[in-house]
């Protein structure tokens, strides 16, 4: 008899319980949820009161006008921007973990201790001095600029494929240099094929950072050949003061969609690796 | 390695060793010394200096420390960095920890409604500054049409000068949520079965096996995500005040990182700005202190 009863009560446990949860999660991204569906409205729609969930219509036009603001050329700019500080550091970071991980020699403690200066040193501490050091390197307003400082930060990489090549059997390494393999066939030919699991995560981590940045591109590449998405889109911003400047608020919906677009897929895609990624991070400090 | 190379062969192996390992390492130590060590450390300098980024770097030992404290706009930028913490950080723990509980849950598309959480990881500030405009708009927007909806007449929030806080802590709080529910889950995944099974035959209730033993169980991941909350909420809501309110209405959302940005970048006093961000970090760098110390006599006494 009891049994039955309890299972019941389980049950209903469990619907309530879904229910929250689909709730919640839809709550949480109604902003995303209303950026898509005014970005499809007129402009008497998205300011009408009290606000409406759907546009009557499906106004594609407004993504024909945010083009103007999101070009192409903004977009080449943050795949240039992301990828160029993803190429570089993947590279630079990844020799330097090796190096650190498989070559041992006395003071690789001391270096490892340099990488985690970082964690204690937030951006925005450190932003002034930065902007400071690139600009008497005369690389204001140039892709150096933009992308080397950036590169810079290599602490995360380091650490990380370090973390992955000290787990990595010494025996693989070792039996490749008795056969004569120089230092980078070790690398490349041995290790790097089998370190596709951190790598990605880093790329995951590096792609949607690097992507979504803004104050530092802001600061060193607000051009018109260097601006990239989040640049571009700031000024559309204007919340505080009720106003877009001179795109309507639907439109700005639609630009904003369009810098999200690449992120968003790809998170989409890669969702797994990218939370494990995190997520390792996390746990290991 | 090297060592188990014979004879005459090993010094020469060494020397090649070497070079490879300056191949693999310096063109990382020397970007990560340019644009990292280097720029703390002159960080630091520039605090004892005087300099407008265009005349000549003067050194004026702790005036710019002793202009902290007859700066009017100092304590106000700190207390309004203070309330952007005391408001955010513990929802953000709490919420963060239930959230990660919800959908700590293997059931039919559960896995989508999880990713939903995690979405805001994915926009920029310009983007969620976008969306978050219009749900904040005092005419048109969904937050007010909600209060009027239970007859509340909603303020002007971004535009208020008593509600422009609250509201980037909003956003930052939603911003900040992701990060927070990914380090939770990991943190339950832990958890051995047994322990919440013990739980549910010792009869606890749902209620009382969250907070009495979930909870605990993730103390770590309490620890690691206060610590990287109370950064983020020091400095995150910059960013967002910079795109959604420039630090106002009347400075309310000017908080001690936005203040430095405006010495440095409207005023250019660069020492001066130094002075602060130093400032900024020895307060973040106490508060981290004392809640791992808080986290250690709390371990001592569980």
């Amino acid at each position: 008899m009891a049994r039955p009863i309890l299972f019941s009560r389980r049950r209903n446990a469990n619907t309530v319980r879904y229910s929250i949860t689909v709730l919640l999660a839809l709550i949480f991204v109604f902003p995303l949820l209303y950026l898509i569906s005014g970005s499809l409205m007129t402009l008497e729609e998205v300011s009408t009161y009290p606000p409406k969930l759907f546009p009557s219509s499906i106004n594609w036009q407004n993504y024909v006008d945010a083009l103007q603001v999101m070009n192409t050329r903004i977009f080449l700019n943050s795949f240039i921007f992301t990828f160029g500080i993803l190429l570089l550091q993947l590279t630079i970071s990844f020799t330097a973990g090796f190096a650190l991980a498989k070559m041992p020699f006395k003071r690789a403690a001391i270096i490892v201790g340099l990488f985690a200066v970082p964690v204690f040193l937030p951006t925005n501490v450190s932003i002034i001095p930065l902007y400071l050091v690139t600009y008497k390197l005369g690389l204001l307003n140039s892709w150096g600029g933009m992308i080397l400082p950036i590169v810079g930060s290599t602490a995360f990489g380091t650490l990380l494929f370090r973390q992955f090549l000290v787990n990595f059997p010494d025996g693989l390494v070792d039996a490749a240099r008795m056969d004569g393999a120089g230092w980078p066939r070790v690398l490349f030919q041995v290790v790097l094929p089998l370190a596709r699991p951190p790598i990605a995560s880093y790329s995951a981590v590096t792609f949607l950072t690097a992507w979504n940045m803004y104050i530092w591109p802001l600061m060193v590449g607000n051009t018109e050949q260097l601006k990239v998405a989040t640049v571009a889109l700031a000024p559309l911003v204007g919340g505080g003061l009720g106003f877009y400047g001179n795109i309507p608020p639907n439109v700005s919906y639609a630009a904003a969609l369009l810098s999200a677009a690449p992120v968003i897929i790809f998170f989409l895609w890669a969702q797994r690796g990218f939370i494990n990624a995190i997520a390792g991070t996390g746990s290991d400090s | 390695m090297s060592k188990t190379r014979v004879g005459g062969k090993t010094k020469q192996l060494k020397a090649n060793d070497r070079f490879w390992l300056g191949i693999f390492l310096i063109p990382n130590l020397s970007m990560y010394a340019l644009f990292i060590l280097f720029p703390s450390l002159i960080g630091v300098l520039l605090s004892f200096c005087k300099w407008n980024l265009l005349g000549p770097v003067k050194w004026v030992g702790l005036e710019n420390y002793r202009q902290l404290f007859s700066d009017e706009n100092i304590v106000p930028s700190f207390v309004r960095s203070l309330k952007f913490m005391g408001l955010g950080i513990l929802p953000t723990i709490f919420g963060g920890f239930l959230i990660a509980v919800l959908v700590n849950w293997k059931v039919k598309g559960m896995g989508a409604f999880r990713a939903m959480f995690f979405l805001p990881l994915t926009v920029s500030s310009a983007v969620a500054g976008i969306a978050w405009s219009s749900i904040f708009n005092p005419e048109f927007g969904w937050i007010n049409a909600a209060l009027s909806k239970v007859g509340i007449t909603g303020p002007e929030w971004l535009t208020s000068y008593e509600w422009a806080l609250p509201a980037i802590t909003i956003i930052v709080i939603w911003l900040s949520l992701p990060l927070v529910i990914i380090l939770y889950l990991a943190g339950l995944q832990r958890i051995s079965p047994e322990i919440l099974e013990a739980a549910q035959i010792d009869g606890a209730n749902a209620w009382q096996r969250l907070w009495g033993i979930i909870f605990p169980c993730v103390a770590s991941t309490t620890a690691l995500v206060s610590v990287i909350e109370i950064l983020a909420f020091l400095g995150a809501p910059f960013e967002i005040s910079l795109l959604m309110t420039q630090g106002g209405p009347l400075d309310a959302t000017t908080s001690l990182a936005y203040y430095a940005y405006k010495v440095a970048f409207s005023d250019f006093e660069i020492g001066y700005a130094s002075a602060i961000t130093m400032a900024q970090f020895f307060i973040m760098l106490a508060i981290a202190l004392i809640v791992l110390q808080i986290r250690k006599i709390a371990k001592k006494r569980g």
